[in-house]
């Protein structure tokens, strides 16, 4: 009788097994400018019915702005478990690229409990760890450093998705990038040059920015991202610095010493941002940054003690202004609109060209100073798998999400680019016959 | 027991190879702030698309005079670089193929440290802004990024060999090289370079808002034909005033001699 039962047993959980089997799992990580549109993405190839089940982690309000996120649900008919899990486009394509290298994501387990339909449920970090199947990046691997041999290590050649429609494949659309100042900002402006002085010496004074003699003691601070950030190579290639050129970046710290990394923080110093280790990558004093976008345009946003330190020298916190790179969803929703306080950001114009928000319902789509090539910051969003790894389902999936991404939810579709570049922060030159 | 012993023995065996192994998967090169970068690229004939770099260790060391110990050099440059690599000429240029230099920073204080050929520029480097030597300290850096992870030549101590074609190769940020802006880490105008038989001065550069001033001269490196390199202190002015006084001592002595083997 016994045996009889522990037979049953094992054939439940043979049976349970192959259903858990039956349904793809499909891992994605990467960019965090491109979270907000690849978030919609997903949500949009589900099916309709049953309506997908979302679950995501509670450093957001919305999933399209969580750290990590899990849909439920079925694709086409198939059962498919979509996770994603935000950390920068280099950190996507170095942990897809290397075999070796994990992800936490959140579990299968969190769903049915914690998860609903549509905006879906807030829960905690998840710690499932997984090696990720694609990468959401916002520059071509031949940019990166996890680009063959690094540090020891082999990294695989990434493929652009296909896409499921020929001509639709990656890269899928457009990645806009703004330069923005904090608060009470007395420039509108930055330069090429400015950038490539402002992040080789950590700090300028403001009268490089104003042309002000009065202004020749008063700090200009620079803030940005680890070198995991596919904003940030965009950012220093474009403006000719060099992707991977090193950087002088600091770092705002409460009076506690914490990282201030939302809204409601008080900055009382700014250190040199501090040696860190980085999925096994060493980075020096001074050349890391913030892991997450969001993180840095909310302390972009926060406010400063008065007088504020900068090393060991103290300001007026009204002669301090902080810059930094933002992708266009964490500055327009965390510095740029919203109820102030504290007060809202200033965008900046690059190199005499704004960019500005979009007024619903227009998008970014039908700014001209953009398509048209007026506006360079900008780069290439680009879907990336290992064709030689990656499982036929879990490629199909990817490949559905790069047609979704290409058609419709890319923050500037591909098809109303007037112009194109060969490369992240080559030229850009016009793709219609020239007059 | 014999089989016992032999199990043993293999086991031990394996786990010596595994434990190797992993040493050999340490042997990686590693960076510092404010280490010195011993770089070199090679403009014709074997190896003209690599270049080198060996990590010296810290700057502050250059204190004294001393050869620096790099382990098999001579074998790993002319593996690499061929049996003339010291001699060659580049006959576009009428230098030695093997151009070389040292370099370092301090990327919080901004200080920097470079050769200097000083038959081609005299006096010492001269000392820039702050703003100015924090730039060329990034400069530094990035380039020190290039170098830090990669496997170590086998028989040196912390020689590698990079393709020039890298981003950020220590070649493209010597004259003619892809970021340089035509001269040696677009700073040293117009290069911080030197041949294989070329005696290089050592600059410590302090950084100064005040114009018109110029770093000071450590002492000299000497490249040897074997590979082996040699720093030579300048005595610092103390030492100077020290031998002088010493001198006038012995002159003194000798007159006290003099005047008494007269008396007697």
């Amino acid at each position: 009788m016994k045996k009889i039962s522990t037979l049953t047993l094992v054939v439940i959980a043979l049976i349970g097994a192959t259903t858990l089997h039956a349904q793809t799992l499909v891992y994605i990580t990467g960019s965090t400018a491109y979270r907000s549109a690849t978030e919609n993405a997903i949500l949009h190839i589900y099916d309709a019915t049953p309506a997908v089940q979302i679950a995501f982690q509670n450093n957001s309000a919305t999933f399209q702005g969580a750290n990590q996120s899990i849909f439920v649900g079925n694709i086409g008919g198939v059962a498919v478990n979509v996770h994603t899990s935000w950390s920068g486009s280099e950190a996507g394509i170095q942990t897809v690229a290397d075999p070796a290298q994990t992800v936490n994501f959140l579990p299968d387990s969190t769903c049915p409990t914690n998860c609903s339909a549509n905006p879906g449920t807030s829960v905690a970090a998840g710690t499932d760890a997984h090696h990720p199947d694609v990468a959401m990046s916002d520059t071509f691997q031949s940019t990166s450093q996890f680009n063959g041999i690094f540090r020891g290590v082999t990294y695989g050649a990434l493929s652009e998705a296909a896409g499921t429609v020929a001509g639709q494949g990656s890269p899928v659309g457009i990645v806009p990038f703004k330069w923005c100042a904090s608060a009470g900002a007395p420039f509108t402006d930055i330069t090429s040059q400015l950038v490539r002085a402002l992040y080789g010496t950590g700090k300028l004074p403001l009268a490089l920015f104003t042309g002000n003699n009065a202004d020749e003691t008063k700090p200009v601070v620079a803030l940005g991202r680890n070198p995991d950030s596919g904003t940030r190579l965009t950012s220093f290639a474009e403006t000719g610095f060099g992707a991977l050129h090193v950087v002088k970046q600091y770092q705002p710290q409460d009076s506690a010493g914490a990282l201030v990394k939302t809204t409601a923080g008080t900055i009382s110093k700014f250190v040199a941002w501090p040696a860190e280790t980085i999925n096994g990558v060493p980075v020096g004093i001074f050349n890391s940054g913030y892991s997450s976008g969001g993180d840095l345009s909310k302390a972009m946003r926060a406010v400063t003690t008065d007088p504020v330190t900068i090393t060991a020298t103290s300001y007026p916190a009204a002669n301090v202004t902080r810059v930094a790179y933002l992708g266009t969803s964490d500055a327009d929703s965390n510095l740029l609109s919203g109820a102030p306080p504290p007060a809202l950001g200033v965008e900046l114009s690059y190199n005499g060209v704004l960019l500005g928000i979009p007024v619903a319902p227009n998008t970014y789509n039908n700014v001209t100073a953009l398509t048209e090539g007026q506006y360079t910051f900008w780069g290439y969003e680009h879907v990336l798998y290992n064709t030689a790894t990656i499982a036929a389902a879990v490629k199909t999936v990817a490949d559905t999400l790069t047609t979704q991404l290409h058609n419709v939810d890319a923050v500037v579709l591909l098809s109303n680019m007037q112009v194109s570049r060969t490369t992240d922060g080559s030229t850009v030159t016009n793709t219609y016959a020239t007059p | 027991m014999k089989i016992k012993n032999l199990v043993i023995t293999s086991f031990v065996s394996l786990f010596s190879a595994a434990l190797l192994a992993v040493s050999a998967h340490a042997q990686i090169t590693s960076y510092n702030n404010t280490d010195a970068l011993f770089g070199f690229r090679v403009t014709s004939g074997t190896g003209s698309t690599l270049d080198g770099m060996i990590d010296l260790g810290p700057a502050s060391q250059f204190n004294h005079t001393f050869t620096l110990s790099l382990g098999s050099i001579g074998t790993f440059m002319t593996t690499n670089f061929g049996a003339d690599w010291f001699t060659r000429i580049d006959a576009a240029t009428g230098r030695t193929s093997v151009q070389w230099a040292v370099v370092a920073d301090d990327i919080v204080a901004n200080t920097l440290w470079s050769t200097r050929n000083p038959s081609l520029v005299s006096p010492p480097w001269p000392r820039n802004s702050d703003s100015s030597q924090s730039i060329t300290a990034t400069n530094i850096e990035t380039v020190a990024g290039t170098y830090s992870g990669n496997p170590i030549a086998t028989g040196t101590t912390s020689a590698m060999t990079q393709a020039t074609s890298v981003a950020n190769s220590w070649a493209s940020w010597q004259p003619g090289g892809a970021n340089a802006s035509g001269i040696s880490f677009a700073t040293w105008n117009p290069t911080n370079e030197g041949s294989t038989n070329t005696v290089l001065a050592f600059d410590s550069i302090l950084s100064s808002n005040t114009g018109g001033l110029h770093g000071t001269t450590l002492g000299f490196f000497t490249w040897n034909s074997d590979g082996t390199l040699t720093f030579t202190v300048v005595p610092e002015p103390e030492t100077y005033e020290l031998m002088a006084l010493g001198a006038v001592g012995l002159v003194g002595l000798q007159i006290l001699r003099r005047r008494r083997t007269v008396r007697a």
